[in-house]
């Protein structure tokens, strides 16, 4: 398991934990407001890796457009809550 | 005899139909582009060029696909790059520019191989690689001595081809929509093909033989890259980054150090090195652009002379699973319209992509001046419009009457065979089968 993997409390912080290790960006870097495309660079095809270790990570199935319709990482991250919450 | 005084240069990347000039392909391409993968990069030809002018002149980059051109600025000299679907729209600025005065140059790869056409429409052209050619061009151009042609008749060592001004854009702001040129940052760290296939001009215009950057000069421009354009993807501009396997493992071993993602052009052949692959997935690779271009065999069998794609067809499948099993995405290239495809190459194509579960690119055989199909196409009497249609070299276009089936049947099948593959029921497919391999690594 990573290091931005260990808290279960802090749903926000593996997310972007995960992003940034395969968009190879400092998870210090990633705030809510971050563009997920145009800042990171994260497209329909990175973006699959991102859903598929986040659906490991949490159990959960993930829409695989899903990060092609949010903006900003704090949008994916609530998307990703409400997943949590009907779980 | 009066010098010239070399100020300011213009580098002009002229602008061309991004999918197709045909309405009913055009129209379905951009209606699907959400699923679809364009790629926008800026001119690395142009980017070279500025890595060769002196710091003292003002330089002004205008990529035309994004930005329109202002003939009444003041330039001492206008250089414009051009692939052949440019050439054109090169032509028109090059009459803009000189009727107000201004010297206009033009190099790339139409100007290339059809240097007697460019010269009737510029002041001076550039044949060839322009490493050498360009700063005696600037030589002479101050001493009022140009020529008319350079021409690059040795290929250049390219441990001495200069930095890429990838700080020149900075004065841009990436982050905004409506100014969001690029996906991808070109580098490109060697240049030569042997395979020698009959539709292209790699070979051609920078030789069989592998030429390469060293590993320092390719770590600087990814780290400058990185300064400048944080987020982007680079796109290795190489035909092919891993001829020399020697080279490539040094090469990936540098890039995982550098924190990363990219995306390259390859032959299927790496699906059998699994060394390889896993260092590719480590270094930060996205996917690999593979032109598999038919799977029909007698296509393969006669596009290039040792018939090296051929050879490779059988081995297809199960190189795509082992490089998708590294966690790489494989994205095919595939032409239609090539003298073996029936009516059924739609068909063949979009259930082979399927499944093999990969993305890509579907092209239209496209005759580029030069190379030896345009010779073939000509001497077959089966070119469909008069010299020059350059701007219709779109590679989504039919040029040429396809041997087995009419234009219409190509269009039509060309089109059924995006619709079939770029949507998101498909798209949902594929990325499905890599999250079950990405959860396992």
């Amino acid at each position: 398991m990573s290091d931005y993997m260990d808290s279960d409390e802090n749903i926000s912080h593996t997310i972007k934990g995960t992003i940034g290790k395969i968009a190879r960006f400092d998870q210090s870097e990633i705030s809510d407001d971050t563009l997920i495309r145009d800042e990171l660079g994260v497209d329909s095809l990175m973006g699959i890796e991102i859903l598929a270790k986040i659906e490991k990570y949490y159990d959960i199935s993930i829409n695989e457009s899903s990060l092609l319709d949010v903006e900003r990482v704090g949008e994916f991250v609530s998307l990703i809550e409400s997943k949590l919450d009907k779980k | 005899m009066k010098n010239n005084k070399v100020s300011s240069i213009c580098l002009v990347s002229p602008r061309r139909e991004s999918w197709s000039t045909t309405p009913k392909i055009r129209r379905v391409l951009q209606e699907k582009n959400k699923f679809l993968k364009a790629w926008y990069t800026p001119s690395l030809s142009i980017l070279t060029i500025a890595g060769m002018i002196p710091s003292e002149v003002h330089i002004t980059i205008i990529d035309e696909d994004f930005e329109s051109l202002n003939f009444d600025q003041s330039f001492d000299i206008v250089a414009i790059s051009a692939m052949t679907q440019q050439a054109l729209r090169a032509y028109e600025i090059a009459r803009e520019f000189k009727k107000r005065g201004v010297f206009v140059i033009l190099g790339g790869i139409h100007a290339s191989v059809f240097p007697s056409e460019a010269i009737n429409h510029v002041d001076a052209v550039f044949v060839g690689e322009a490493e050498k050619t360009f700063p005696q061009f600037l030589e002479d151009f101050q001493k009022n001595e140009q020529k008319r042609i350079y021409i690059q008749e040795e290929k250049i060592d390219l441990t001495e081809s200069p930095m890429p001004r990838y700080d020149i854009f900075k004065r841009k702001d990436y982050f905004k929509d409506s100014k969001s040129f690029y996906n991808m940052i070109p580098i490109q760290t060697s240049r030569g093909c042997p395979h020698d296939c009959e539709f292209c001009l790699v070979t051609k215009i920078y030789g069989p033989k592998f030429r390469k950057k060293n590993i320092a000069q390719i770590r600087a421009e990814v780290l400058e890259v990185k300064k400048h354009f944080p987020g982007k993807l680079i796109m290795f501009a190489d035909d092919n980054l891993f001829l020399d396997r020697k080279y490539s493992k040094e090469l990936l071993n540098e890039l995982k150090t550098l924190k990363v993602r990219w995306v390259a052009q390859s032959d299927i052949a790496v699906g059998s090195d699994d060394e390889l692959l896993e260092l590719i997935y480590e270094s930060g690779c996205l996917f690999l652009l593979i032109g598999f271009e038919s799977i029909n065999p007698e296509n393969l069998k006669t596009m290039n002379k040792s018939s090296w794609k051929y050879k490779q067809l059988n081995n297809y499948p199960m190189y795509i699973e082992n490089i998708q099993k590294h966690g790489i995405i494989v994205f095919g290239s595939f032409i239609f319209g090539l003298d073996n495809d029936d009516n059924n190459v739609f068909k063949n194509v979009v259930e082979f992509m399927d499944r093999n579960n990969i993305t890509g690119q579907l092209t239209i055989a496209t005759p580029l001046p030069g190379s030896r199909m345009m010779e073939r196409l000509q001497s077959e009497d089966r070119l469909l419009y008069e010299f020059p249609f350059w701007d219709k070299c779109s590679f989504f276009d039919v040029l040429y009457k396809p041997e087995k089936m009419t234009k219409s049947e190509l269009e039509d099948g060309f089109v059924w065979a995006y619709q079939e593959l770029f949507n998101e029921s498909s798209f949902s497919k594929r990325a499905k089968y890599l999250k079950s391999i990405y959860k396992n690594i």
